[in-house]
């Protein structure tokens, strides 16, 4: 992962399998796998890339687990292509039930996307499939399995493409970093516990305790009226994260904390990280302390630099970033788990062995009324950390505005040259209110006050006191913007059961609504994205760029995945130039394998 | 006629069952169908989960171990349900089973399953015992404020109509030490002599349990438990000699899996 162009990675991947092979020389069975691996390709057509997946027994984190590797990597090889060449790889499956690969991001015929069930048949086991489409386009992406949740068990990989003209993004030096969550028991197993009891790894929990805590804080009759408000709608503001540091072990570049990845550089040196979530149900907030972050680029695609201290990343989100570290010292690469119950971390050093500062995980953030969609308290109340949010019961507007006013100062002032953000970026906006129509049983909630939140912060950055990315910040480079207007719109809502584990589009998981979205092929159109439930949604659509409708005119950024607030409305716009069905679905992999799915059909 | 109530049961659970079964099967099943591929996700899987909310030891006069149990196995709307609850006297050796009732539920509304199914019921009274099978409606559910309702009603093979609303709520002291408060009141249609029963309410019956959850899914208690007869039960309870109410100390495990 260190490795700092492409032929290089090439390079060192071939000794490294070499090594491997002679290694492995005395064991027959394994030296055959070996020799396979040997001639691991560089994904020219003329020298495929040969990917073996396999299942390990190794330990992480001090504790064996059952991992999917891929050529007995976790995670996969990195990948390394050149904008304008034909890509060949062939899948090896070695397990004992299907596997894929789908390659995120990537612009490709319907039938390389590798979606079991939607553009191919799987890779069963024994068997090996090619993929081979040529790449039309440059930046980070990463690549990783679409069956039998092995995702989370270790099957991911980054994915980089150099640009065929030189690179906008100049440095001298980069580094991969993968962040992930990897659980020591079965996937499956973690899924019925969750059907169990949804909240059985939340150790956050408002308690007696805590309680005091809040009073403290604040006062009792606000943190009492706070409680009672969250009890009578039967829900919980701790509910960050499903999944939480209680059963995960987060990793960095397939590190866990007490063994942490380091990359060097030497002083004064542009240092680009292409930062993938790789995780299954984690987002990250990541930061180097006393190390400003440029952001370059956002799930691959060129973006006008801005300049943060700190920035959550969604699950399959990438982020490239240019740091200049000038003194001759470590420098700590934390990634936080949202939901603040653990996090990875890696050092940047000069030298090998050196450290720097960890720091401490900090208050676990809460939910608030504007996560649920309410009207009441309107004007305060962005998501915050601990006692922050029970003053929202006490609204002092002069304080909010203030609020405010700093920061679309700081947006101003970061996000130079691009477009003005969203003129109110605590809250944001209210856009619309809910219609009549609830979704039935399986959904709890709806956002009855929908709102424009994509010059917020996200959950617990409000009140962190430095420059954090938001959604308005992205600018994208290039100029091919599609000037057509959007001929429809296409609402879909994003809901769920918290309490009964069910996740779904209006209210019906993909078994109960398996007729694909039509796309007419070559239309423009706008997707709007509702989200009623209470927790963020990291929203994919496969084979076709979502233009987030952020503000920035003919620069709307291309993402490959949108993270959707609780309780926001926003929207994207699509250029259906992908014939074929496509895979739209929620990232957080427990919530697509329960039904947040939906073929899309372009034709 | 203990024979033919078992016999009876077991063919009543039977029928259920497979009527259950069949119900459960018609859930809308995934119908894209692109040939010959597989389904891309598996969102229509069968869980199941078995709560055993109490199993534990009362003190007090009468000895006794019990037990109340909540068990669901199937889909996200339909389920079949296992609810059981009882006690075991160590005195006289005798089992008491306020209710073993097999349902097929489903999700009505987003905090509500609505029940219906067979129920056995076994009065273990001081000198003989009596038991019954009955129909059985049941609504589970979540009030505002979290507090966890179950509600039966029960139509017995002799035509006694009686009802029972159960209440129940968590309060955590920390991430893992609980308080469950519990309250749960009976009434009853008409007088019943062998369930040794008057007509209107016959019993209520508090409990406050206070466990620590060594894993979420293992939990040992302590905890106290209140039960008064009411009404014209506790009449006939007086005159027959026997206590009309009942505080003891419990101690026991919460277990689910």
């Amino acid at each position: 992962m260190t490795e700092q162009t492409g032929r290089l990675s090439r390079r060192a991947l071939l000794q490294w399998c070499g090594a491997l092979g002679l290694g492995l020389a005395l064991s027959p069975s394994r030296a055959l796998q070996a020799a396979a691996m040997r001639a691991t390709g560089s994904g020219a057509p003329e020298d495929p890339l040969d990917l073996h997946v396999g299942r390990q027994q190794r330990a992480i984190g001090g504790r064996s687990a059952t991992t999917v590797t891929l050529n007995d990597q976790l995670p996969g090889p990195l990948i390394r292509l050149r904008e304008g060449q034909e890509f060949v790889a062939r899948v090896h499956n070695h397990l004992d039930e299907p596997t894929s690969i789908h390659w995120h991001g990537l612009l490709l015929p319907a039938g390389m996307d590798g979606v079991p069930g939607v553009s191919f048949a799987g890779i069963g086991p024994g068997t090996t499939f090619t993929y081979r489409f040529p790449i039309r386009q440059h930046g980070t992406y990463w690549y990783h399995s679409h069956s039998g949740m092995q995702e989370q068990q270790g099957h991911y990989g980054a994915l980089i493409i150099d640009p065929a003209e030189p690179d906008a993004v100049a440095s001298d030096r980069e580094h991969v970093v993968i962040l992930s969550d990897f659980l020591h028991t079965d996937p499956h197993r973690m899924m019925t516990r969750l059907k169990q009891q949804s909240d059985a790894d939340n150790f956050q929990k408002p308690t007696l305790m805590s309680l005091v805590d809040e009073a403290r804080q604040s006062a009792w009759r606000a943190a009492i009226r706070n409680r009672l408000d969250w009890a009578a709608m039967r829900m919980n503001p701790s509910d960050i994260a499903d999944i939480t540091g209680h059963s995960y072990t987060y990793l960095l570049n397939g590190q866990p904390s007490d063994a942490p990845w380091e990359g060097r550089f030497s002083p004064g040196e542009r240092v680009r990280l292409r930062i993938i979530n790789a995780a299954s149900m984690s987002y990250f907030n990541v930061r180097i302390p006393d190390l400003p972050m440029t952001v370059v680029q956002a799930d691959g695609q060129d973006v006008a630099p801005v300049t943060v201290d700190e920035l959550q990343i969604a699950v399959a989100e990438t982020y490239d970033v240019i740091v200049t570290p000038e003194a001759d010292r470590a420098y700590t690469l934390f990634a936080e788990s949202m939901d603040r119950s653990g996090s990875a971390c890696g050092f940047l050093n000069p030298r090998p062995g050196q450290r720097a500062e960890v720091p401490a995980l900090r208050r676990p953030p809460r939910r608030t009324m504007v996560d649920m969609g309410m009207a009441a308290h309107a004007g305060h109340g962005a998501s915050s950390t601990g006692a922050k949010d029970h003053a929202a019961h006490k609204p002092d507007p002069a304080d909010a505005h203030a609020v405010h006013v700093a920061d679309v100062a700081a947006h101003a002032h970061h996000a130079a040259g691009a477009a003005p953000p969203t003129p109110d970026s605590g809250p944001g906006p209210i856009v619309a209110r809910h219609g009549p129509d609830t979704h039935g049983p399986g959904n709890t909630s709806v956002a009855e006050v929908q709102r424009n939140r994509l010059a917020e912060p996200g959950t617990g950055l409000a009140d962190v006191g430095h420059r954090v990315l938001v959604y308005t910040d992205l600018r994208r480079l290039a100029h091919d913007f599609d000037d057509r207007p959007p001929a429809r719109e296409i609402e879909l809502h994003l809901t769920g059961h918290m309490s009964r584990y069910l996740w779904s589009f209006d209210g019906r998981k993909f078994s109960e609504a398996p007729e694909p979205i039509p796309f007419r092929y070559g239309e423009r159109l706008r997707l709007v994205l509702v989200n009623d439930t209470m927790m963020e949604h990291p929203i994919h659509l496969h084979g076709m760029w979502l233009e987030l409708e952020n503000g920035q005119g003919r620069h709307l950024p291309r993402k490959h995945t949108v993270s959707v607030k609780p309780a926001e409305r926003l929207s994207a716009l699509i250029t259906a130039d992908a014939p074929g069905d496509w895979a739209f679905h929620c990232h957080l992999l427990y919530h697509m394998d329960l039904g947040m799915f939906r073929i899309v059909r372009v034709g | 006629m203990v024979l033919q109530s078992e016999r009876r049961i077991s063919l009543g659970l039977t029928a259920v069952l497979l009527g259950a079964a069949r119900l459960a099967a018609a859930d809308p099943a995934s119908p894209h169908d692109p040939g010959h591929l597989p389904a891309p996700i598996e969102d229509d899987a069968i869980y199941h989960r078995l709560l055993i909310d109490q199993l534990e030891y009362r003190a007090g006069e009468a000895e006794t171990l019990a037990w109340d149990v909540l068990g669901w196995v199937g889909g996200d709307h339909r389920r079949l349900w296992l609810e059981s609850e009882g006690q075991h006297r160590t005195r006289d050796d005798q089992t008491e089973i306020g209710r073993f009732d097999v349902y097929y539920g489903r999700l009505v509304a987003p905090y509500w399953d609505l029940l219906g199914g067979v129920g056995y019921q076994r009065h273990a009274g001081v000198e003989d015992s009596a038991e019954r099978l009955a129909a059985v409606a049941a609504l589970h559910g979540l009030l505002p404020y979290r507090l966890e309702i179950d509600a039966t009603l029960r139509l017995d093979e002799d035509g006694h109509l009686t009802t029972r609303l159960e209440a129940e709520s968590e309060l955590l002291v920390t991430q893992r030490l609980i308080l469950q408060p519990r309250l749960e009141l009976g009434a009853a249609a008409r007088e019943d002599r062998a369930f040794e029963r008057d007509a209107g309410f016959t019993s209520a019956t508090a409990g406050l349990r206070l466990r620590y959850e060594i894993d979420r899914r293992f939990a040992p208690y302590l905890g106290w438990s209140w039960t008064r007869k009411l009404a014209g039960t506790a009449d006939r309870a007086r005159e027959g000699g026997a206590d009309v109410r009942e505080s003891t100390l419990v101690a026991g495990l919460r277990v689910w899996f």
